[in-house]
């Protein structure tokens, strides 16, 4: 199939973020532009304070004040339009998936495992009542989470990390969203458990069409999961394209630096 | 009855009494048929020493301070509670607001800044003092002195919970701005809310205590803590204790009754 007949999902130009702190302005991100092709998976990559998680809380239309979003084009699964004042919620859950880092935190305390399914069930109008029941297991099952009904049936702190991090990911795509970010998915967890995680993330992308975009520092998740990557440096993309191209034949010094630093790691 | 009796333990002890002693306090007025009249005075009676029919004894004009301690208890819990509960519900909202990090929540602030610059006892005495003397305006002085209180803790905690990644999380989900509040924010802090508010009443009974003790808020005949405890200042030193001692009392025992079930909703909000 040739690639420029594929829908484009994602479409952005001269996007930048700033955050304006005591009279100081302090730029993020700087006029990036970059457009993703449908069932691609898409890494970011780049060090701590690259920007690149300011970059997709920008396209969720998370940034807050006193961040400020500014951008040309900004194109999501063909809806054109999106401007500084338009309502990401309408968007949000259903097309929208936004997996975040911290996966306790992430989680409202108060409220059991099921009853934030519920709550997302509640929004998007997906299940009906006797079906929710069946369809949390299996969407916790899913995520790879051996007794579903404990998990459940419990609140966010009684869960390791690792558990919390699947409830996470389960609850982002309950709702099969179109587009999912996730960033930095598997922070603090051990690297047995991180496989694990990952092999079932991507499963379950894979088998629902979803496209994906991934932040992470960690090169070998990009390598081995991801179609496509991004180098971040300082709010720039410094390099992008295929995975083969970045990561055979890297252009941009600090790719070559980065991909030179995780080999020698490994060996 | 003998399940709910089999639930008492060590813990909830205390605040099933502290709950047991308000109740009395504020219902006792409607629920006891009194020996005395709580507005009749005996005056051959005058300033005799608990027992001997008047259990609490009685003041210098013949009341019966046992029933007038009593009885006190509905003008002066009563006033401390719905001026409590109405400055939480005024609080509320604003805190919210305060805590959006808008323009229109810095000017809350400022205005907030401006009521906590004056004493708030002589706050509540200059309104008394200047929109006449009674119940109503004792109890808009309370409002008014609490709002501030109910909206800087409601703003501190609403800012932490805000900050929170699941609330990023749920307007990541689709949620609406009213919904995040009422499901995610509102839940977050409700526990130091009732515990505060609970304090608030405490403090607010020694509020209307120390105004009817200056002999402003609520006056004679209609009877209250602080009035009976002015009135009894005068024969201390004379040796009739039990006029001020009564009231004292009343007074300690229903804000150590507040305390220990604001302690209770923390540590019961801490559990979960």
């Amino acid at each position: 199939m040739n690639k420029y007949n594929q829908e484009k999902i994602l479409d952005i130009k001269n996007l930048s973020v700033t955050y304006h702190s005591g009279g100081t302005i302090v730029p993020a991100v700087k006029n990036i532009s970059f457009s993703l092709q449908k069932n691609k998976m898409l890494g970011i990559i780049g060090e701590t304070g690259s920007g690149k998680s300011s970059l997709i809380r920008a396209v969720n239309g998370l940034i807050k004040y006193p961040g400020v979003t500014s951008f040309e084009k900004l194109d999501i699964l063909s809806k054109n339009g999106i401007d500084n004042t338009f309502d990401f919620s309408k968007m949000r859950g259903k097309e929208l998936g936004f997996i975040p880092q911290n996966p306790f935190g992430s989680l409202n305390p108060v409220y059991k495992i099921s009853k934030q399914f519920k709550f997302v069930n509640k929004k998007h109008k997906l299940f009906n009542k006797d079906q929710l029941g069946n369809e949390i297991i299996r969407a916790l099952t899913e995520v790879g989470i051996a007794d579903p009904e404990r998990v459940s049936n419990s609140y966010s702190f009684e869960l390791s990390g690792g558990m919390a991090q699947r409830v996470v990911i389960a609850l982002a795509c309950f709702a099969r969203p179109k587009l999912l970010f996730a960033d930095e998915p598997t922070t603090g967890l051990d690297v047995t458990v991180e496989r694990q995680l990952l092999d079932n993330f991507f499963t379950l992308v894979n088998n629902n069409d979803m496209t994906l975009i991934i932040v992470t520092h960690d090169l070998g998740i990009v390598a081995q999961y991801c179609n496509e990557a991004i180098v971040m440096y300082e709010g720039e993309i410094v390099e992008k394209g295929s995975i083969e191209k970045i990561f055979l034949n890297p252009e941009h010094v600090y790719t070559q630096k980065l991909i030179k630093a995780s080999s020698e790691e490994i060996s | 009855m003998i399940n709910l009796i089999k639930k008492i333990n060590k813990q909830n002890a205390p605040v099933i009494l502290s709950c047991i002693v308000l109740f009395n306090l504020s219902f006792g007025a409607f629920i006891y048929n009194f020996a005395h009249d709580p507005y009749t005075t005996d005056i051959i009676q005058r300033l005799s020493p608990p027992g001997n029919g008047f259990i609490f004894g009685t003041d210098e004009v013949g009341f019966d301070i046992f029933s007038r301690t009593i009885i006190a208890g509905k003008i002066d819990l009563f006033i401390s509670l719905s001026g409590t509960l109405v400055a939480l519900l005024v609080g509320l909202p604003l805190g919210l607001m305060a805590s959006d990090k808008t323009k229109n929540a810095d000017r809350i602030m400022k205005v907030l800044d401006m009521f906590q610059a004056f004493p708030l006892l002589v706050l509540a005495i200059v309104i008394v003092a200047m929109w006449g003397n009674n119940i109503r305006n004792v109890i808009f002085a309370i409002i008014l002195i609490n709002i501030p209180r109910f909206t800087r803790l409601i703003r501190s905690e609403a800012l932490t919970v805000r900050e929170s990644r699941f609330i990023e999380v749920a307007t990541a989900m689709g949620a609406s701005k009213t919904r995040i509040i009422s499901r995610h924010l509102l839940p977050n802090i409700l526990g130091t809310l009732l515990a505060q508010a609970s304090i608030t009443t405490a403090h607010s009974i020694v509020v209307v205590a120390a105004l009817s003790f200056i002999g402003i808020g609520v006056v004679p005949p209609e009877a209250s803590w602080g009035s009976m405890i002015r009135a009894g200042s005068q024969y201390m030193m004379t040796g009739q204790w039990w006029m001020s001692i009564f009231p004292g009392l009343a007074i300690f025992i229903s804000v150590l009754s507040f305390n220990t079930i604001s302690q209770y909703i923390l540590r019961k909000y801490e559990q979960i």
